[in-house]
């Protein structure tokens, strides 16, 4: 019923702007003799409305969209058994154990002696990851340890370097 | 009784009988996309499974319908804009006709059950209702005679259906009312609403006078139940979506279900054991199925192997329930995490030699118990294990010794297509390991456009493998997810501060829509001192913009799925070092020969490109062309490239699978926190692109 109600009101809507759509220019597929009205808004939007075509932005500012996180990490769990290790930002835990989203995954690399040193690009939606290390011997748990990443933005404003995430 | 049905539209592509249909079949046929194919459909499910994808022809076949008078489909082939007669192993045959009309295609056609005709219609005062005569007695036989033309006669519909026995043919136009066609005279009655609105670009009668509207956008089919008087349109089925659609069907066939969608078939392509026929990996649903992997599963009637997994094209992906704790390294220790609903057994197969196949020493989980919940499982990668792209199957079960084919009655099989890297080696994933960034470009560079952001829309994931720190190879998918664009342009991605010289160039694998690209065709632009590659070198080669829209997925009624994806994985010669990260240096160039504006006198072809803004073109371009003209304010010696004398940028990257303006939309509409970030240079609302921040109803929907 409320699928129905939708629908028609959808229809109602997509009739007011002249049938079918509500592009704004005669150059629009939809229009072929219907009438468009220029400037009819019924989307719900704030008052005070920009335009592309008026922000200004420095010529250096790069609208980047993803930071570089160095990655520094010597597990000492990972020495003398291999470790295997993820980095990943889609996760839950509940009292002390860790449900990983491994389809989230950043970083994915052998430990050598616990040792993995190097980067990862991550994008500016994500605030935190959890490293993870699992060990080739099954009777082992893995270990985890999370961490809480800084914006790019804000550490290049500082004239600070990538931030690094270090386990040890 | 049913096997055998099914087993008989399982057509192969080299089937060479030029016949009619033998019956009249109760499923629809339903046929897509910029290169015609065919699927069957059972309308009762949706289920739907491809009939054939060669049909003799290189480009789209619309306007189709079924004549019970001879058996045959007819439809308009787009190649030679001529009708065609399509026989039952789906190859189209071009029908000469006297008095055909010039000019390019219908997408509204059926045959008249009551007079033997092929009718063909679209609107506009240059075209119009058309009868071209199957009836090797009238006069008008194979006769293209014009009815009424397409002003007097104007609707806007996308196909039309036969009644049963009346005589007329019904439609239903984009804003939902339903249409009763007049083919004698050439004049329609509007009969009522029927409540959905859309493109319904494949419509079908049964027998019982139920019209079925299947909508292009998202594959929904609506019953309106004609002959009642009553035209509200009931859901019926989740079918296939697609921008180019067109149906036709057996009128006078009951609606009944022909195939059994109680069953789990895998995905993985053809050679690996998938279709029925080959013994497919199977496994029966019951009504009240309490073992899976993941979180759910889906049935199919028939192994659907990649490229046309139903996992692509319907809403539900059911491939959820194994993922990948580590990286799977050639002739070592893995872990995989795999989630059952319930108590099981657990078989897994990997294709370690990549031959196409799960081979019985390729088992690497044999019969474990798994518990419900998410558990590890450790397996052994086989020594010897070739690096790259191949293939894994995972199967669950309360049976024991399962094999890598063949059907089981309970559980379900999961198919999934990893990566084995050699011994030690580390790899980036971005944005990570199944998500998506988005690059959106303008492309009237040096002039500003609308910021509607769309012009061209590709959605990419990269991974770099590194062994010891070195880069050995790189791999990336991408979607083109839009092509808001006039001028014709390609897209392309160098990898900075790489060599052409340090790529394997004959070891390159480049597939579009899983399927390997044309033998010869190197992706790695000749000629260049850089790793430059060419995705494509005109986007409107492999996306079609659909009945009634001009560009691929922009306007608000024009959706469809993904109509190009690829898969480029590019291994280096030797390790090189390298901190290449991220989205790499993507790029639009204009199609070589293509008109771009009045701006250049000639087409600047490759000479023209767009970069995401502060990063410097590629060798091809042609920096006389940074002059200061229209709103571009480059200047090479400062390092400032592709930004207005405002500093905005012709191309962005976006950290997500980016929901985009519908056409003409500005972006700043769409998102109002952009213009917040530009003045705080990414202090403030660094999110600002992510869908919770957005306007949805300024947004493409597909």
């Amino acid at each position: 019923m409320k699928k129905l109600i939708t629908m028609l009101s959808l229809t109602v809507l997509l009739t007011a702007c002249g049938g079918g759509g509500d592009s704004e220019t005669s150059t629009s597929a939809n229009a072929d003799g219907d009438t468009t009205t220029v400037g009819a808004n019924p989307d719900t939007e704030t008052p005070l409305q920009e335009n592309t075509a008026d922000l200004e932005s420095s010529a250096d500012f790069d609208f980047a969209t993803s930071r570089s996180i160095a990655i520094d990490f010597d597990v000492a769990a990972a020495r003398t058994t291999p470790g295997l290790m993820s980095v990943c930002s889609d996760y839950s835990k509940t009292d002390d154990i860790y449900d990983i989203n491994y389809d989230s995954c950043t970083l994915q690399a052998p430990l050598v002696n616990g040792i993995y040193s190097g980067a990862m690009e991550v994008t500016n939606d994500i605030n935190v990851v959890v490293g993870v290390v699992w060990f080739k011997d099954s009777s082992i748990e893995p270990v985890y340890k999370e961490f809480a990443l800084e914006l790019g933005a804000r550490l290049a404003g500082r004239g600070a370097g990538a931030q690094k995430l270090v386990w040890r | 009784m049913r096997r055998i049905l099914l087993a008989s539209l399982l057509l192969s592509s080299q089937a060479v009988l030029a016949e009619s249909f033998s019956e009249c079949p109760s499923r629809a046929f339903l046929t897509q996309g910029a290169i015609a194919a065919t699927y069957g459909v059972n309308l009762v499910t949706g289920d739907y499974g491809l009939l054939q994808d060669n049909m003799a022809t290189k480009s789209k076949v619309n306007a189709t319908g079924f004549n019970p008078n001879d058996n045959f489909l007819y439809g308009w082939g787009y190649e030679k804009q001529k009708p065609v007669r399509i026989h039952n192993d789906f190859t189209v045959e071009y029908l000469e006709v006297a008095n055909l009309i010039d000019g390019s295609g219908f997408y509204v056609g059926d045959v008249s059950l009551t007079n033997n005709t092929y009718y063909v219609y679209r609107k506009g005062s240059d075209y119009g209702l058309f009868g071209i005569s199957l009836d090797e007695n009238s006069e008008n036989y194979m006769s293209m005679e014009k009815v009424i033309d397409g002003s007097s006669l104007s609707l806007r519909i996308f196909d039309m259906a036969f009644h049963p026995s009346n005589g007329f043919a019904y439609s239903v136009d984009k804003t939902g009312v339903l249409h009763r066609i007049d083919v004698e005279s050439g004049t329609s009655e509007s009969l009522g609403s029927t409540g959905e609105s859309g493109t319904f670009g494949a419509v079908y009668f049964d027998v019982d006078e139920n019209l079925y509207i299947s909508r292009n956008s998202d594959g929904k089919i609506f019953k309106v139940d004609v002959g009642s008087g009553n035209y509200a349109a009931q859901l019926f089925a989740l079918g296939p979506s697609s921008s180019i659609n067109d149906g036709a069907r057996c009128a006078l066939a009951p609606v009944s279900d022909v195939s059994d969608v109680n069953i789990d078939f895998g995905d993985a392509p053809e050679s690996y054991g998938t279709y029925l026929k080959d013994n497919g990996a199977r496994h029966g649903l019951t009504d009240n199925n309490t073992l899976y992997l993941g979180s759910n599963v889906d049935g199919e009637s028939d192994g659907k192997p990649m490229p046309l997994s139903d996992d692509e094209s319907d809403s539900n992906d059911d491939e959820d329930g194994v993922q990948f704790a580590t990286t799977l390294q050639s002739g070592d220790t893995a872990v995989i995490i795999v989630e059952a609903s319930s108590d099981g057994i657990l078989s897994g197969w990997l294709d370690s030699d990549q031959n196409g196949t799960f081979d019985a020493d390729e088992q690497i989980i044999i019969d474990k118990s798994v518990v419900a919940g998410k558990q590890p499982v450790y397996v052994e990668v086989p020594a010897g294990a070739s690096a790259g792209s191949t293939w894994a199957r995972f199967r669950l079960s309360s049976t024991a010794s399962v094999g890598a084919n063949g059907g089981v009655s309970d559980g379900e099989v999961e198919d999934y297509n990893v990566n084995i890297t050699v011994e030690g080696s580390a790899v980036n994933y971005y944005p990570s390991s199944s998500g998506w960034t988005t690059v959106a470009f303008e492309d009237n560079w040096p002039y500003e456009g609308d910021y509607d952001m769309n012009d061209l829309v590709t959605y990419l994931r990269t991974s770099v493998y590194r062994t010891n720190g070195e880069v050995t190879a790189i791999n990336i998918k991408g979607e083109l997810a839009a092509v808001g664009a006039n001028y014709h342009n390609g897209f392309g991605i160098r990898l900075p501060d790489i060599l052409r010289d340090q790529i394997n160039e004959e070891d390159i694998s480049y597939t579009i829509n899983d399927r390997p690209v044309i033998a010869d065709y190197s992706p790695l632009e000749a000629g260049r001192h850089e790793a430059i590659f060419i995705l494509a070198y005109n986007t409107w080669s492999y996306v079609s913009a659909g009945e009634d829209c001009l560009f691929y997925r922009t306007e608000a009624g024009c959706g469809s799925n993904v109509q190009m994806r690829f898969n480029l994985t590019i291994p280096f010669k030797t390790p090189v070092e390298s901190d290449i990260a991220g989205v790499f240096d993507p790029f639009l160039f204009a199609t070589p020969g293509a008109w771009h504006g009045s701006h250049f006198d000639s087409p600047p072809g490759r000479s023209y490109e767009i970069h995401l803004k502060n990063q410097h073109a590629t060798e091809a371009f042609d920096y006389s062309l940074m002059n200061g003209s229209g709103q571009d304010a480059s200047d090479p010696a400062a390092k400032h490239f592709y930004q207005t004398t405002k500093g905005m940028p012709w191309a962005l990257e976006l950290g997500n699978r980016w929901q985009y303006p519908k056409e003409y939309r500005d972006v700043t509409h769409a998102y109002p926190q952009f213009p917040s970030f530009v003045r705080s240079e990414g202090l403030e609302n660094p999110s600002w692109y992510t869908f919770n921040n957005a306007v949805e109803s300024i947004l493409f929907k597909d």
